[in-house]
């Protein structure tokens, strides 16, 4: 569990999951992932007993400090041999947007990566027109590596994928300066 | 099967394994993995037995037209939906000089991608300092598209790793350009060329 002044993020547990099902079946939500496909309880259920047997993923709850569950946040593809990870995984209740949740979570968590996990990068991939979630990375010192032209179909075409790197020299600068 | 004039493409053979093994744990050919584990037969057994139930995955063997295999490549991480793959798994046999060898697999693996498997898009990842590989890929038309800071370990140290990207209708572009044609479907008005 890791604690923060608004926001606590926890261990998914087997009741989360009608919860995770309608987020990711969300609209809006929907449109800044990678995969299309809606999901039912039972593929739900599937994706948590999978995520219980994979070492390369750490998802989280982000709960608030009353105890309310808000939101979704994760690591993919943690390669522990080459010390780095994909941040990425994030969903938020649509109703507590704006909140400054989603903030604090992705603090907690690339905190843990670097601290605890022992991660000497994270990455990002991000459809181009999620500008929201491009410019709070940048905030957290993510730096733009590139542009995968082209490499993801959504809405009736192609777009491009912006990719993002954080480095945990960076991060820890980043951090003393504050 | 897909045939050139110099070399032919095709499926990986139970027979081909031990080869496969020998070149895999190669420390010239190794160097550019981003996998340092060496492999024994029970283990690049195993990678076939995977590969045959994996549709996201597609290896060839280069044999020469005399029937001996020089080399393998394949398309990894194959996304149908979204019409891409990474172009990868290039290995030629050191004993192989005949770079051109290499070329032409490459050149043939790239139709199969692009009038094939109507593939949209091709990737290609490779350590920044590995800059022969590099310059084969931009000669095959593809752009660097990101370098992904210090992202794989090898040697001591983390490299940096270049992500390059091809599209279809830059691909046919030039194709049409080299072979004096006419480019289908109009690409050279929407390529970036």
């Amino acid at each position: 569990m890791m604690q923060g002044k608004r926001v606590v993020l926890r261990p998914v547990e087997e009741r989360d999951l009608a919860l995770l099902a309608r987020w990711r079946n969300d609209p809006h939500n929907r449109r800044f992932f990678f995969s299309p496909f809606l999901i039912n309880p039972g593929g739900q259920k599937r994706w948590y007993e999978d995520l219980l047997a994979d070492r390369s993923r750490l998802i989280l709850m982000i709960d608030t400090v009353e105890g309310k569950t808000v939101g979704m946040i994760g690591l993919n593809r943690i390669d522990w041999r080459n010390q780095e990870a994909e941040s990425g995984m994030f969903l938020l209740d649509p109703e507590q947007r704006g909140q400054g949740y989603a903030e604090e979570a992705v603090m907690l968590m690339t905190n843990y990566a670097f601290e605890e996990l022992n991660l000497h990068r994270l990455y990002a991939e991000i459809y181009d027109f999620n500008q929201g979630v491009i410019a709070m990375s940048k905030l957290f010192g993510f730096k733009e590596e590139g542009v995968l032209r082209q490499a993801a179909f959504t809405d009736g075409r192609f777009h491009d994928k912006v990719i993002l790197g954080l480095l945990r020299e960076e991060w820890q600068e980043e951090q003393g300066q504050k | 099967m897909i045939k050139g004039e110099r070399v032919i493409l095709r499926a990986v053979e139970e027979r081909d394994l031990p080869l496969i093994a020998r070149w895999r744990n190669d420390p010239e050919i190794a160097r550019f993995f981003f996998s340092p584990f060496p492999i024994n037969a029970g283990g690049q057994k195993k990678w076939y037995e995977d590969l045959l139930a994996d549709g996201r995955r597609i290896v060839f063997m280069i044999d020469s037209l005399e029937g001996q295999a020089v080399g393998m490549l394949g398309l990894d991480n194959i996304d149908y939906r979204n019409q891409q793959a990474e172009l990868g798994l290039v290995v030629l046999d050191p004993g192989q000089r005949e770079r051109r060898y290499a070329r032409e697999a490459v050149i043939l693996t790239i139709r199969y991608a692009f009038e094939e498997l109507n593939l949209h898009r091709l990737v290609a990842a490779m350590y920044a300092f590995n800059r022969r590989i590099i310059e084969g890929a931009q000669w095959h038309g593809f752009q660097e598209e990101a370098v992904l800071r210090q992202a794989a370990f090898s040697g001591g140290r983390f490299h940096d790793k270049v992500i390059m990207g091809l599209l279809r209708e830059e691909w046919q572009a030039r194709r049409g350009l080299e072979q004096g044609e006419r480019p289908r479907d109009g690409a050279v008005s929407k390529g970036g060329l």
